[in-house]
Order: C-alpha cells, then structure tokens, then sequence
C-alpha cells in the first residue's frame, strides 16, 4: 500500500492510498494513515480508486479512523472504490458508517454534513 | 476431485505472500474469473491470519497445510493446522448496522470468508483443524 497526500488544509483531509491494502501492504502505514486522518480532526476524504484488494485489516484500519473522527464531529468519506473493494466495504456494512462515493465534488458535498 | 495444489506454510505472516503467488498461479492456470480468484484470496487470507494471529499460545514454528482442489463448477480449498481448536462456523457474526460509536472494529475476517464461500465445513481431526471452504465457479 501507498499513501499519497492531496490535500491539508482547514477544510479539509485528503488522501489517496493505492496497492494492496492486506497484512504485507499496510506494513507501518496504518500508523502515517492515523497521524494524517485522525490527528487533524478534519473531513477526512479517502481517494481508494488505485486500490485493488483490501481484507479485513484494512477495513480495520478504515473503521477505527471512522470512529476516531466522528468524536470529533468529522467524516471520513471513501472515494472511488474498485467494484471487487466496493463489494468487500458494503459487505462489511462500512457504507453505513462511512459514505462511499464516486465522485469528488458529491464526495466534498457529504463531507460537509454532519457526521 | 482431484488434488490439484498442495502447499505447506510456516506459522508467519511473511509467507502469505508465498501463498498468493502460488495461489495466482493456479488461478491463473485455471483460468479463473476475476471474482472467484477475489473470493478465495480473501477467504485465504483472512484464515491463514487468524491462524497465525490467535492459533497458538507458543512462538514455535508450526506449519500450515493449504490444498486446492477443483471439481465441476467448485474450487475446494482446505485449510489444516496444529493450533488451538477453534471452528469458525461457530462464531457470531459481528452486529453489521450498529452506529458508527458503538461499531467493532474487529471481527470481519470470518463473517467475509462465510459471505464470499459458498460453503465451509470445519472438522477437528488428530489434533488439527481442518478448514474445508467451497466456491462454485
């Protein structure tokens, strides 16, 4: 896994992971994803287009930022997921706890909105 | 059904890659769908890292054994270890429509493997588990 800052600014989070987001892939990143989602208490967009596995410890890793977040009034909402991925979050329920979108300005729309 | 892959791994989680790649190779020999190679790398993972995760109480080595095996229109995949006795058919599944506070962030690994199997056994033999999953193609 790669993760990749778009954006840090008053408004907004914005990253973008790509790879696989498994055991091996996540590595340390987990940690760099945290610091980044969670520690700025903002909107937190997660760009996943360039994802193209994820397994359970990835959603691990989603949720606990989901969670962490919405203490603070913020969302995480997932951007552009693969189909294979889509399936896996829907499957997890993740939709019903963090929006999954595809595309960017409806994305910055939902982030808007109250968690 | 005939055997067609038979690996055997080390309780860590560097070989998982190993796995896959043996894994793709099959797949890929096989000609596949996209979705099922999806299905049983999940479903593979997610067992092999609870194996490894929660399996044994020592920090020995121990070996896992993984056979694929295909048939008319399924894919048998078997997982056998020495670890703890523990059968995923008995676990619950985790509580998927709770709100986001109250949301575990554990617990998935098993609930995807028996959404994305068609069909799993669990069987304690010899002081082994043995997982046996299916997936119709």
């Amino acid at each position: 896994m790669d993760m990749k800052v778009i954006r840090e600014d008053d408004d907004l989070t914005h990253v973008k992971l790509s790879g696989r987001v498994d055991l091996e892939g996540i590595g340390g990143l987990d940690l760099e994803f945290t610091r980044h989602a969670v520690t700025r208490r903002k909107p937190t967009l997660v760009d996943i287009s360039d994802v193209d596995y994820i397994a359970s410890i990835g959603l691990r890793m989603l949720v606990t930022a989901a969670k962490a977040l919405n203490k603070f009034g913020s969302r995480l909402v997932l951007l552009n997921p693969h189909p294979d991925v889509e399936d896996v979050l829907r499957t997890a329920g993740f939709d019903k706890v963090m929006p999954i979108e595809h595309d960017y300005e409806r994305a910055l729309e939902t982030l808007k909105t109250a968690a | 059904m005939s055997s067609d892959l038979s690996i055997r791994i080390k309780n860590r989680f560097g070989e998982l890659s190993h796995l896959k790649d043996a894994l793709h190779k099959y797949c890929e020999f096989r000609e596949l769908p996209s979705n099922i190679v999806f299905a049983i790398t999940l479903s593979l993972d997610e067992v092999i890292t609870n194996v490894i995760s929660y399996g044994y109480d020592d920090h020995d080595e121990h070996h896992i054994n993984v056979t694929l095996r295909s048939g008319k229109g399924v894919i048998e995949v078997s997982v056998e270890d020495d670890g703890k006795p523990f059968n995923p058919l008995e676990f619950k599944t985790p509580d998927l429509k709770c709100p986001i506070d109250e949301r575990p962030v554990g617990g998935l690994g098993i609930y995807l493997v028996k959404t994305y199997m068609n069909e799993l056994e669990y069987e304690r033999v010899g002081g082994k588990n043995r997982l046996t999953m299916r997936k119709i193609i």
